[in-house]
């Protein structure tokens, strides 16, 4: 007689039946469906799995049910921490929304001295300083700021040309300084600037104050030169002469670069990585241009489709990671980002990837003349008039009266992905962002027909994109679980 | 045939299989290929589809409707069968933040 009973009588779970948590499925491709859990962790399914699992006729003890499980998708009578565990994670994601508003633009003046069709940004004249922002305008904007619950606030200066009103950035700087060694906040400090301008005296200044500079280099001079034309045509020569400066002053790494594509760079998306590669860029962040500002008056916006900026953003991926792979080491940020959120409990504070859309509680925007707008692009609209997104003015609202106001509250709530038409089904919704601005811009409401959405096209190619690359190579997979984990 | 379904592929669900819901969700979804006008009766919720752009082959238009259909089905039916624990879920991840009232 046996002393002990079978082992498997001390096993509840293969016998017991399943029951699933929240999960949704999305087509991945012909062969396989992605599905997701609330916390966004994902797990791959043929359509039989789909609906085996569904149905709750999926098998106990094989590899799929056991990934199920230790990913939240289902619970059985051999756990009961699945709840607590998904509602941790799901509260990991969603802590930073009491922590807003982290990044606060001032634009420091709308003159500029480039002539970018492309511009997202109306621009006036350099010597029109009714477009500068004053220093009365400046401290009505640095209450507001303070008045932020988030314990991180990131001042950054844009124009126009930021630098063109570098006594207004001086101003700033010192005030915002003097005022945090009461709030004892983590203060930052960016500028954004095309460097064209940058002289000692503005290089000093960042160099006493630890301010980070950001700068726009579309790629090799050829390029840059033809997307960004100013007096003398030698953008691309001054902005590669300022980065050199500028990284000698402040620190190699305080010096950032975007990239903006255009119909030209569509064919030369291994020549621009190669520009970031040559001036010993570590990354690149390879966007799409923006339906607003300049770049719609200038049909810029209308010159390209999805599908070419999908095919110029994958050739890019691909090259970066064939790059990686062979030992030297380079990030493309989009898709670090979109990972972080997929393989991470980590939100991104990259604004069109939130949801509640990052609008106000991501960034926020003070112009020159004292209007407050939801985020850059708000802006940009309103500089097309239309103030959808303006949400009050330093001179005339509390900051109550901005961020709980009708003109924020209004598309935050409709806007939120996890319960609209479209997104609220989608498997890629905890991953992807909500972003009002952009459809309305494109479509006239706060949510747009997802199906007829830019933005939700080119998003879910870019999520299909990185899931095929990582389940294909497990060196991919690697890789990317790296970039997650830095950005 | 209704004046609706003059031209179109016509597809008809059985109502008493399908959501009225999951077959709106799937002309939803398809909405950049195809045009969906729905209609039918108390048996049978019936499509009528045409394509959306004159460029649009509608050779796989039936069976993308009907695809799109079925896995909608399945959303819904897990949505409402885990709706408790989506529930309990975000009640747990709420708890002790300070956002609530009360």
């Amino acid at each position: 007689m046996a002393k002990f009973r079978e082992r498997a009588d001390f096993d509840a779970s293969p016998s017991a039946p399943y029951e699933m948590l929240p999960w949704r499925f999305t087509l991945l491709d012909q062969e396989s469906y992605v599905a997701t859990n609330m916390a966004g962790e994902y797990v791959l399914m043929s359509r039989s799995e789909v609906a085996e699992f569904a149905d709750g006729r999926l098998a106990p003890a094989t590899p799929l049910y056991d990934e199920l499980k230790s990913r939240h998708f289902l619970i059985d009578a051999d756990t009961d921490v699945a709840l607590d565990l998904l509602a941790l994670k799901v509260r990991t994601k969603l802590a930073p929304l009491a922590n807003f508003t982290g990044l606060h633009i001032f634009v420091t003046t709308l003159r500029c001295e480039h002539s970018c069709p492309y511009c997202q940004v109306s621009r006036a004249n350099d010597d029109k300083r009714e477009f500068d922002m004053t220093e009365e305008t400046a401290l009505k904007s640095l209450d507001l700021v303070f008045r932020s619950p988030s314990r991180a606030l990131k001042i950054e200066f844009q124009g126009g040309e930021s630098l063109l009103n570098l006594p207004l950035i001086k101003f700033v700087v010192l005030e915002a300084k003097r005022r945090n060694q009461a709030a004892g906040r983590d203060l930052a400090f960016v500028i954004a600037t095309n460097l064209a301008v940058l002289d000692d005296d503005a290089l000093e200044f960042a160099r006493q104050h630890d301010i980070l500079m950001s700068t726009s280099l579309d790629g090799p001079a050829d390029l840059h030169n033809r997307n960004r034309p100013r007096p003398g045509k030698d953008s691309y020569e001054r902005t590669v002469d300022g980065i050199r400066r500028a990284r000698r002053a402040l620190g190699h790494h305080s010096v950032g670069a975007l990239m903006t594509t255009t119909a030209a760079s569509l064919s030369s998306v291994r020549d621009i990585i190669d520009e970031y590669i040559r001036l010993d860029f570590g990354s690149i962040f390879l966007r799409p241009l923006s339906p607003y500002g300049f770049a719609m008056k200038t049909k810029f916006y209308q010159s390209y489709d999805q599908s070419k900026w999908l095919d110029f953003y994958f050739e890019g991926l691909d090259y970066i990671i064939e790059l990686n792979l062979g030992g030297f080491e380079f990030i493309e940020q989009y898709a670090a980002m979109v990972l972080k959120k997929m393989l991470t409990p980590m939100q991104t504070s990259y604004v069109d990837l939130m949801s509640p859309a990052g609008i106000a509680i991501g960034a926020i925007v003070y112009n020159y003349d004292g209007a407050v707008y939801a985020s850059d692009e708000s802006r940009m609209l309103a500089e097309m008039d239309d103030k959808t997104f303006a949400l009050g003015n330093v001179h005339d609202h509390e900051f109550a009266e901005i961020m709980l106001g009708d003109a924020l509250l209004d598309p935050l709530e409709a806007s939120f992905a996890s319960s609209v038409p479209g997104c609220s089904w989608c498997a890629f919704e905890p991953w992807c962002g909500a972003d009002p601005v952009f459809h309305h811009a494109t479509q006239g409401d706060f949510v747009g027909k997802k199906p007829l959405s830019a933005f939700c096209t080119r998003n879910m190619e870019v999520f299909r994109g990185l899931i095929s690359r990582m389940e294909a190579s497990p060196d991919v997979r690697r890789l990317f679980e790296r970039w997650a984990n830095i950005i | 045939m209704t004046g609706d379904s003059v031209g179109a592929i016509v597809v008809d669900f059985p109502s008493t299989a399908f959501s009225a819901e999951a077959v709106k969700r799937a002309a939803y979804a398809l909405m950049a290929r195809y045009d969906v006008a729905i209609g039918g009766d108390a048996d049978v919720i019936r499509c009528a589809i045409r394509p959306a752009h004159p460029t649009v082959d509608m050779a796989t238009a039936e069976r993308d409707l009907r695809r799109e259909v079925v896995d909608h089905d399945l959303r819904i039916s897990i949505e409402q069968r885990t709706s408790p624990y989506r529930d309990a879920i975000l009640g747990l991840a709420f708890s002790k933040t300070g956002l609530q009232d009360g």
